[in-house]
């Protein structure tokens, strides 16, 4: 970590020095929101997460993630290796009148 | 286990319907569901929401860029002056007292975003150069 960087405790003194009476929960809280916020807004915060393909079944549920902005799917290949896919830019189109 | 699919990138495409990813291949002209079962097959890569900070860890960091941490301090305190702006409702003088020091930390907090965060946060730097084509290739 860097020089730069604050650990919970660290900033939670640092706002008691000026609010000496700051809840530790509400100054939590206030910090929880703001990084979730500004982390969505920016494209600050990267994860990838793993699926099970299933034969047959075309749509998978990814409400479990929260707000999530997918910019890349991998499939596993034949030797174990996850292989960029491409993005259908017309995917609602295709999923009204196209699909078997 | 690995799939029988060698070239996923060949057969394989992806889009998103609502709160759901779809996976499709492209069977005798219509796109239609893959034929395989795959443990952990579709890896999917995402912006999404950074971890809390857990309650028995206070010195762990917070989970964003450090160069975000001062001025994650300011945010706070700018929230809490004005708080005590508004408990302070009844006496104007106080409460305007309050509510300028809110404003000064918001503005460096935005300040840290707006302006410095995207060049503290990309590996990117020095100038962009156009190179022209090679003459032979004109």
């Amino acid at each position: 970590m860097s020089e730069n960087a604050k650990s919970f405790a660290q900033i939670f003194q640092e706002i008691q020095q000026v609010f000496p009476d700051a809840g530790e929960a509400y100054v939590r809280r206030i910090l929880d929101n703001i990084i979730n916020e500004i982390s969505i807004e920016r494209n600050l915060k990267k994860k990838e997460t793993p699926i099970n393909s299933v034969d047959g079944q075309m749509f998978y549920d990814l409400s479990v993630l929260g707000p999530a902005k997918i910019f890349r799917v991998d499939f596993m290949n034949d030797d174990g290796d996850y292989v960029l896919i491409p993005r259908l830019l017309d995917g609602e189109f295709i999923r009204k009148w196209d699909i078997t | 286990m690995a799939s029988s699919i060698t070239r996923p990138d060949n057969k394989l495409s992806w889009f998103i319907s609502g709160d759901r990813l779809a996976v499709a291949t492209k069977s005798s002209g219509s796109w239609a569901a893959i034929n395989e079962t795959v443990t952990d097959g579709i890896l999917v890569h995402y912006y999404g929401e950074p971890d809390p900070i857990p309650y028995d860890q206070p010195e762990q960091y917070p989970d964003i860029h450090p160069a975000l941490h001062s001025a994650l301090v300011d945010y706070v305190k700018g929230k809490l002056f004005l708080d005590r702006a508004g408990q302070f409702a009844q006496v104007p003088e106080t409460a305007a007292v309050y509510l300028s020091l809110s404003r000064e930390h918001m503005r460096v907090w935005k300040n840290m975003v707006n302006r410095r965060l995207p060049s503290l946060t990309t590996k990117i730097a020095g100038p962009r150069f156009m190179v022209p084509l090679p003459i032979n290739s004109r």
